[in-house]
């Protein structure tokens, strides 16, 4: 018995249809992909953002206001932050040197050194380091005292302090001013 | 040819729309989940714009409100919660007084409007009373 073949005919409307599937199921895999991929990056980023902004949050509400004798322990300046106050890791509170800044890789990056109520006769310990965020551009700090100021010297804690995290341009990040008041007064 | 019979145009056709139904189900599974990320994203954000102005709230009773930017608005609204002491008490403009703070902050999105709140209780000072 002789078979019969397709024609050319159908061959070529089967590839053409064949082609049809073919695209469609890339052009779905495609999006598929893109869609997850957008979305595990604008998840990741984010939550790095927000725990930054509680990180530096109660950093800022717990700030040290130093005492009378020893002076004050907070001092600001435009890009740069250092003050007393409660390690954000650690589980029980512990007191630490903090200092906030962006250094020359573009990360904002959290120094710190246990915080002594005594003088230290060694020399003082490594300072550890915690990267907060890269690519970082700048960190722009106000100081509220009646108005923004971008320098803090004084002997009482600012009554809040604003935290712009500022990314180069073309980054996609973007986080809100972080606006935080310090809680604790000087004793007597 | 035998009883070997091809596929019907109607049939390879119908083929076409279910397999077409599915790739809308799942295109607009995907649609769902960029739009929960993108809602959980500005959610995010304005609670971080919340808690900024229940910082900077001052502790007068009264509203405020304003634009925050990027399309969100804010509002923060302080009420005396409790006032230690007597009304007659001498040290009048010295009690401490209780604060509720509220901060909402609220942005439209596809056309709906979402609002976060946050309510914190502060202690303050009496404002002095007049005469």
């Amino acid at each position: 018995m002789r078979q019969a073949g397709f024609t050319l005919l159908e061959l070529l409307v089967g590839l053409v249809v064949l082609g049809f599937i073919l695209a469609g199921l890339g052009g779905g895999v495609r999006y598929g992909l893109r869609a997850a991929d957008t979305q595990a990056r604008l998840s990741a980023g984010r939550g790095e953002l927000d725990a930054v902004d509680r990180t530096l949050r109660r950093m800022i509400e717990q700030a040290d206001p130093g005492s009378a004798q020893g002076g004050p322990l907070f001092h600001g300046a435009p890009g740069r932050l250092v003050l007393t106050s409660a390690l954000p890791a650690a589980a029980t509170v512990r007191q630490a040197d903090l200092a906030l800044g962006v250094d020359a890789a573009h990360r904002l990056v959290l120094r710190w050194t246990p915080h002594l109520h005594a003088v230290r006769f060694g020399p003082a310990p490594a300072a550890e380091e915690a990267e907060l965020l890269r690519g970082v551009d700048r960190l722009e700090l106000s100081y509220w005292s009646g108005g923004w100021r971008t320098v803090w010297e004084e002997q009482a804690l600012p009554g809040l302090v604003r935290v712009r995290i500022v990314f180069p341009p073309g980054d996609a990040r973007h986080w809100p001013d972080i606006v935080a008041a310090p809680m604790r007064l000087r004793a007597g | 040819m035998g009883g070997e019979r091809g596929f019907t145009l109607l049939e390879v056709m119908i083929a076409f729309i279910i397999a077409a139904l599915a790739l809308g189900a799942l295109l607009q599974g995907a649609a769902g989940g960029l739009r929960s990320a993108s809602v959980a994203a500005h959610t995010q954000e304005a609670l971080s714009r919340a808690r900024s102005r229940l910082a900077a709230a001052p502790l007068t009773p009264g509203e405020q409100r304003g634009d925050d930017g990027g399309g969100f608005a804010w509002r923060v609204l302080v009420l005396p919660a409790a006032t230690a002491g007597r009304a007659g008490d001498d040290a009048r403009a010295h009690r401490p007084v209780l604060y509720a703070v509220t901060s909402t902050v609220t942005w439209r999105l596809d056309g709906g409007e979402r609002t976060v709140s946050l309510t914190t209780q502060r202690l303050g000072e009496a404002p002095a009373e007049g005469p």
